[in-house]
């Protein structure tokens, strides 16, 4: 509706005389740099915000002058500048529903019991509409504080900031010195029945004197705090304190210092705990301490300090930038955008709003509401886990509060709302065309469906030669670059002691074989331990001997001999068992052997479509690949430590395996052939492998996602 | 929850604050009110009530044997008797007793024993519903047991009509019914003056016109102003020692409302104002000035029409052009929004508002025509300047700026009658909207005969000037017959266009238009002589029916000729019930034009489809199209009329108990 500079009702409001109620304050503000007026009700305790134009009217309603008295001398002296008649009427009517102002003669009391009867019910329904935050005032603070102020006076002041500083700087630093630690298993600890115990202390009198830092820091500012009470968030109580007091501040940072009380407090606590949680011994005050440490920090990072949530973090912003309802205006600003540039609607009436206060707008809304949904969806996963039902229950609350509440609404406005009504199908068109343009996307155009994994360039165990036995490699037998068959011998070693032992063995051969035949005659129970001792000679000597045969390294497959560093180094350098001495690169082109997981494996077994790779440091030159063999079961053996997160891979390793070779989660090995042009590839190359499926809509991907998801996170 | 205080009949009504009964405002939420717009549309459609008025009237109509033998002074003696039951309410063998003494008594009195059907309507209206009878049932007669037991039971009755003739007329037929059972009635006609209309509404029953009843509910509700409260009335008497200022009416009791479809829908698009003229000797100029100025605009360039939506959208090069050429002129002209706002509707009243359409010259006045029923509406006046702007363009003497006193929708103060009855004859389409606006929930009562109208078809011309020749063949060839014919129109306009083309004929006819309501009635009751020609706007002369003349129904009865269909297929349907009443033969067909307003602007694709391809069943879609969604469209200014005149109300709540 446009706003008529003269109104047709305004035969009702012309007579009255209207002043603002005796305990109504007006304070001046500036807000980025200009002028507003707020008007605190020191009955309410609430505070409300106007621009200068509409304090123009407010201040020369004395209860004397009528309000077209009013009007009309705003209307001379301010000409173009003037508000409409209809902008008065508005105005009045925000100021009666506030209780702001009286009117000459008595007060018409069917209307005081309908308004109050209003408020009642509101806020009972606001109490019904919203279960996880009932709020319950229940006692008058102020005289409290008032009286225990001075105690904490010097806390409210510089002081209490440096040492918040010191303090918090301290935890921190504790806290990066023992990351480890500290950070291990956090996941599983958090919901643990015993920290939930442990919690349902801690988190009340953390919270308690959260509020109460509220209070003080108001009180010490000079604002009253005339409420305090019980608020069940997600049915759990929570003290709360009104300070609203505290908008009427007005230095803002003064005003953000009392938004930003809860915040100090926690994460004082938190940091205090830390250190605590770092020196003690495990124990109940280690668990507390830990309790108190993730209440206090993660929660204040996450959900109270956060500006991108409607709790502290978001008032200390709005005070600190100077934009009152920042969230509020933000999504009206959004609103209006798309009403007016997007739906044609040229008739509305933007929003007052300076280029700063836009932008933070343009920003904001947005991130809040990407930044909510996340954390609602996070934390209700989260619990899903331990708490199964509840969970699910939290996950449809949010989803529907975040997502489907307000498309309901902002439909319903699309298609109702008086102000669209001259360009309706305009808007119709957008909204359920955007919608019908997403769902068609989703549903109908197919996008390509794939499976990402790595591989690593393969070459089987037996092509590496390693040494069999330590010594020092003595002659390389076969030259780089030849051909060896089976059993070929390429390498020869030189052990010098195992020569010396052999003699020594033989001559203990010898010697025992004597004394056997000595003592065969004289003594048969001795000759039977000789024998006995004789057989372990031989049996050492066998062994040695064998060595010795060990020290010729033999090619087990036929292919290229490569020694593994250049012939020269090799020869007379000392070898451990076991260590790598050469290859015989196999005949045949080069495989690639590709680890899939096995959320991914019916998709890659059944609609296989093709396979592409892309070798690291060939990035950009993807390949095409044929499937050579597919191995039906899973292995827990990482085949290369490329794959593993060790190496730099994807694939999670067990954090319980010393050796760091066995998979957490059991995936599937592939075998692909590299193709004609890559077959340079260096064997234990990285290889990026991409399965292709064909294409697939979006939406049936997704839901293919979730619905693994909650097998994984159900077994449901 | 008080949400459901009346809500499908639940818990307790809420009553409003004041000296006399009324109701307070419904405070209905969003789902209340789809919901009771889907329950009575449900409930107009299922037969249950009908059935169940049909058993009550046959108990009723058994009464008849043993009332028949009572002597004139033993029945009124009977009805008497029955005041104590009355009283209560609850006693539904009373009531049907007090029916059935109603309807003998009728039989005496007026020689007209009322029809099953009728004691069916009666009930239907003594139970607060809205009843839906054909044209010719005798709507007049039914509404008489309904007020009479109500009358005996001590409530004000208020019989509600759509102008002061039919009042006068209908009180002076049903006068000798009340008379018998010692009933007092009352008649309100325009011109009494306050301290005849307080004893008129004393009466028993008063027969009153809607603008009549709403206008002396306002006055009251001025004399209140803001002390209400019968306590704040009583003290203020005994403070300032003489009485307070006595009120018109007694209280919002009972109503029963006749054409109830035109006044709580038609005309309620409209508030009322009751103003008084303050003298504005500058006003006459600044009009004129703006209409000048307006006139200077151009459009496209300055400004655009949106004719769809009856608005004038200035443009950003108007409004400098604005600024321009008021840079010499001072005072208000400096003030750009009053400025613009008054450019804006001088270019409405250049532009939107037409002579003949929506308004006539009358006794050098500018008076409103309605825009769905071609009657003109005296005692209305457009808002905020628009009427003035209006006579300005027009060259009358501007009537000086009206200082509203108070205001009120039709909407709003039907709702506070304790008990509300309608009668109409087209009421169905309206279901939903009668009760989630006016809680009413709607009954259609059978006929008492069988209709025997036979409707010819609709024939679509190509343009304006075929549409009145054809209209007049037709005419000549009914005419021959000896058939009286009524030809409908939508304007004055269009009604002398019509007459026009018959006269060329040399056919001697009637023209009815917009005027005076009696001399109306009677032409129109005359229409049914027969080979009468009678050219009307289509609801002129409302209220009366058409009887036939000696030899008409043998010869075919009344034949009725639409010309142009109207936005509601409700009001069309008015136009064919005036033949046919009682059984009569009569017969109906449309001829209209392409070029009407109607196609032109609520389907103009399909309009185009039926140019290049005239076939039958395109025109049929073009007219059921069109007309839904004009339907449609003017249901959602209706319900979005609604609901910001409760939105203003409750942002007003703080400039108190006033109109």
């Amino acid at each position: 509706m446009a706003e008529s500079y003269l109104s047709s009702i305004w035969y009702r409001v012309a007579d009255l005389q209207p002043r603002l109620r005796s305990h109504v304050k007006v304070h001046r503000h500036r807000y980025r740099g200009r002028p507003w007026y707020v008007l605190h009700d020191h009955a309410s305790g609430r505070v409300h915000r106007f621009s200068p134009g509409a304090y123009m009217l407010i201040g020369q309603m004395d209860g004397g002058r009528t309000v077209d008295e009013v009007w009309r001398s705003l209307a001379e002296a301010y000409d173009e500048e003037a508000p409409g008649q209809d902008e008065v009427i508005r105005l009045l009517s925000r100021l009666h529903q506030n209780d702001l102002i009286q009117y000459a003669g008595s007060p018409d009391v069917a209307d005081l019991l309908e308004r109050y009867n209003r408020n009642t019910r509101q806020i009972l329904k606001q109490n019904m509409l919203n279960p996880m935050s009932f709020r319950l005032p229940l006692i008058d603070p102020d005289a409290f504080l008032r009286k225990t102020l001075p105690a904490v006076r010097p806390l409210t002041g510089w002081f209490g900031l440096l040492l918040w500083l010191v303090v918090v700087s301290w935890g921190l630093i504790t806290a990066a010195m023992n990351w480890a630690p500290l950070t291990r298993d956090i996941a599983d600890q958090m919901l643990a029945a015993s920290n939930l115990m442990i919690a349902a202390i801690t988190y009340p009198l953390l919270k308690a004197v959260h509020e109460l830092a509220h209070g003080y820091l108001t009180r010490a500012r000079g604002g009253e705090v005339r409420e305090m009470g019980v608020m069940f968030l997600v049915f759990f109580p929570v003290p709360y304190v009104d300070a609203s007091a505290a908008a009427a501040f007005r230095n803002k940072w003064h005003r953000a210092a009392v938004s930003a009380g809860g915040i100090f407090v926690e994460t004082f606590a938190a940091a205090v705990a830390l250190i605590v949680w770092a020196s003690a011994e495990p124990g109940m005050v280690r668990a507390v301490a830990y309790n108190v440490v993730l209440v206090g920090g993660l929660s204040t990072l996450l959900v109270n300090g956060n500006p991108l949530l409607k709790f502290d973090g978001y008032y200390v912003l709005s005070d600190i930038v100077e934009i009152p309802n920042l969230g509020n205006r933000a999504n009206k600003y959004w609103g209006h955008i798309v009403q007016r540039h997007v739906f044609g609607a040229k008739q509305l009436r933007e929003e007052v709003a300076t280029p700063g206060e836009k932008a933070w707008f343009v920003l904001y809304a947005p991130a809040a509401f990407v930044y909510r949904i996340v954390i609602m969806v996070g934390i209700a996963l989260y619990v899903a886990q331990k708490f199964f039902l509840l969970g699910v229950l939290l996950a449809i609350w949010s989803v529907f509060n975040a997502v489907v509440k307000p498309l309901f609404k902002n439909i319903r406005h699309v298609m109702t709302a008086p102000a669209l009504r001259k360009v309706r199908r305009r808007a119709n068109a957008w909204t359920f065309g955007s919608i019908g343009v997403a769902l068609g996307l989703a549903l109908l155009i197919p996008l390509p469906l794939r499976t990402d994994t790595q591989g690593v360039v393969w070459l089987p165990d037996e092509a590496h030669l390693r040494a069999r036995t330590q010594g020092f490699v003595t002659d390389l037998i076969a030259a780089e670059g030849a051909r060896v068959g089976p059993q070929d011998r390429v390498a020869e070693m030189e052990e010098p002691t195992v020569r010396a032992r052999i003699a020594v063995l033989e001559w203990r051969v010898e010697e025992m074989r004597r004394r056997l035949t000595a003592t065969e005659v004289q003594d048969r129970r001795s000759a039977e331990v000789a024998r006995l001792e004789l057989r372990e000679a031989e049996a050492e000597l066998a062994r040695e001997r064998d060595r010795i045969a060990e020290l010729t390294i033999r090619a087990a497959i036929p292919g290229t001999f490569q020694p593994a560093l250049p012939g020269r180094e090799l020869v007379s350098r000392y070898v451990s068992e076991g260590d790598l001495i050469a290859y015989v690169l196999p005949d045949g082109p080069r495989q690639v052997r590709a680890l899939v997981p096995q959320k991914d494996i019916a998709l890659v077994r059944n609609r296989l479509q093709g396979v592409e790779l892309k070798i690291a440091g060939h990035l950009d030159r993807p390949v095409p690949a044929k499937l050579l063999r597919d191995v039906p079961q899973a292995t827990p053996q990482a085949p290369a430590a490329v794959l593993t997160t060790a190496g730099g891979g994807p694939f999670l390793i067990d954090p319980t395996d010393s050796e760091g070779a066995t998979l957490l989660e059991q995936a599937f090995i592939f075998d692909l052939l590299l193709p004609e042009s890559a077959q340079d590839a260096p064997y234990g190359t990285r290889v990026y492998v991409r399965f292709d499926h064909g294409s697939e809509p979006a939406a049936l991907q997704i839901w293919r996602r979730v619905r693994q998801l909650f097998l994984k996170q159900f077994n449901a | 929850m008080p949400e459901l205080a009346g809500f499908l009949g639940l818990g307790r009504v809420r009553l409003g604050t004041g000296p006399y009964p009324e109701l307070a405002d419904l405070r209905g939420n969003a789902v209340d009110l789809w919901l009771e717009r889907r329950l009575g549309w449900l409930a107009a459609r299922l037969p249950l009530t009908r059935r169940r008025l049909d058993r009550r009237a046959a108990r009723v109509l058994r009464h008849e044997a043993a009332l028949a033998t009572l002597s004139d002074a033993e029945l009124r003696d009977a009805a008497q008797r029955l005041r104590p039951a009355l009283l209560r309410g609850t006693d539904a063998a009373a009531i049907d007793r007090a029916f059935a003494i109603v309807r003998e008594a009728s039989a005496r009195v007026l020689g007209k024993r009322h029809y099953k059907v009728q004691i069916m309507g009666a009930i239907g209206l003594y139970e607060g519903r809205m009843i839906e009878m054909a044209t010719g049932e005798g709507k007049t007669l039914t509404a008489t047991p309904a007020a009479i037991v109500a009358a005996l039971s001590g409530k004000p009755v208020h019989v509600v009509t759509v102008n002061d003739y039919l009042a006068g007329r209908d009180a002076e037929e049903t006068a000798p019914l009340y008379d018998f059972f010692g009933l007092t009635v009352g008649v309100i006609d325009s011109d009494m003056d306050p301290h005849a209309r307080q004893q008129a509404y004393a009466r028993d029953i008063a027969y009153v016109s809607n603008n009549n009843l709403t206008f002396d509910y306002l006055r009251d509700r001025i004399a209140l102003a803001r002390r209400r409260g019968r306590a704040r009335r009583k003290t203020l008497e005994m403070v300032s020692g003489h009485a307070a200022q006595p009120l018109m009416l007694r209280g919002l009791a009972f109503a029963i409302v006749d054409e109830a479809d035109s006044v709580l829908v038609d005309e309620a698009r409209t508030p009322l104002i009751l103003s008084s003229t303050a003298d504005d000797p500058e006003a006459g100029n600044t009009y004129a000035t703006a209409l000048e100025v307006a006139r200077a605009l151009s459009e496209r360039r300055h400004y655009t029409v949106d004719r769809m939506n009856r608005q004038i959208v200035l443009e950003d090069a108007g409004k400098s052009a604005l600024e321009e050429s008021c840079a010499a002129l001072t005072g208000i002209w400096r003030i750009r929004r009053a400025r613009e706002e008054l450019a804006q509707q001088a270019l409405s009243a250049l532009h939107l508002f037409e002579l003949g359409r929506d308004y006539v010259l009358l006794e050098d006045k500018v008076q409103i025509v309605d825009e769905f029923t071609g009657r003109v509406m005296p005692d209305r006046s457009w808002q905020g300047g628009l009427h003035q702007m209006i006579e300005a363009k027009e060259r009358q003497e501007i009537t000086g700026r009206k200082e509203t006193l108070a205001r009120i929708t039709y909407q709003r103060f039907f709702r506070r009658y304790l008990r509300l009855a309608c009668m109409t004859g087209t009421g169905m389409e309206l279901a939903g909207e009668l009760r989630d606006t006016f809680g009413l929930f709607t009954t259609r009562i059978p006929r008492h005969r069988r209709n025997r109208t036979r409707h010819l078809g609709a024939r679509f011309c190509r343009d304006a000037e075929a549409k009145w020749q054809r209209v007049a063949a037709r005419v000549a060839e009914m005419h021959a017959e000896g058939r009286p014919v009524l030809v409908g129109t939508r304007s004055v306009e269009a009604s002398e266009a019509c007459a026009l083309a018959i006269a060329a004929l040399g056919l001697p006819h009637e023209v009815l238009n917009a005027t005076q309501d009696r001399e109306e009635a009677e032409i129109i009751a005359q229409a049914g002589q027969p080979g009468a020609i009678t050219v009307a706007t289509n609801i002129a002369g409302r209220g009366t029916d058409i009887r036939l003349g000696e030899g008409v129904d043998a010869a075919g009865g009344l034949h009725v000729i639409l010309t142009e269909f109207h936005e509601s297929a409700r009001i069309d349907r008015q136009l064919y019930g005036r033949t046919g009443r009682q059984g009569a033969n009569g017969s109906t067909e449309a001829i209209v034009s392409l070029e009407d307003t109607l196609f032109t602007r609520f389907a103009p694709t399909l309009l185009r489809l039926a140019r290049t391809a005239p076939l039958p069943p395109v025109f049929t879609l073009l007219r059921r199209a069109a007309q839904s969604r004009a339907e449609r469209e003017y249901a959602t200014t209706r319900r979005e009329q609604t609901k910001l005149d409760r939105q203003l109300e409750r942002a007003l709540a703080f400039t108190g108990p006033v109109e």
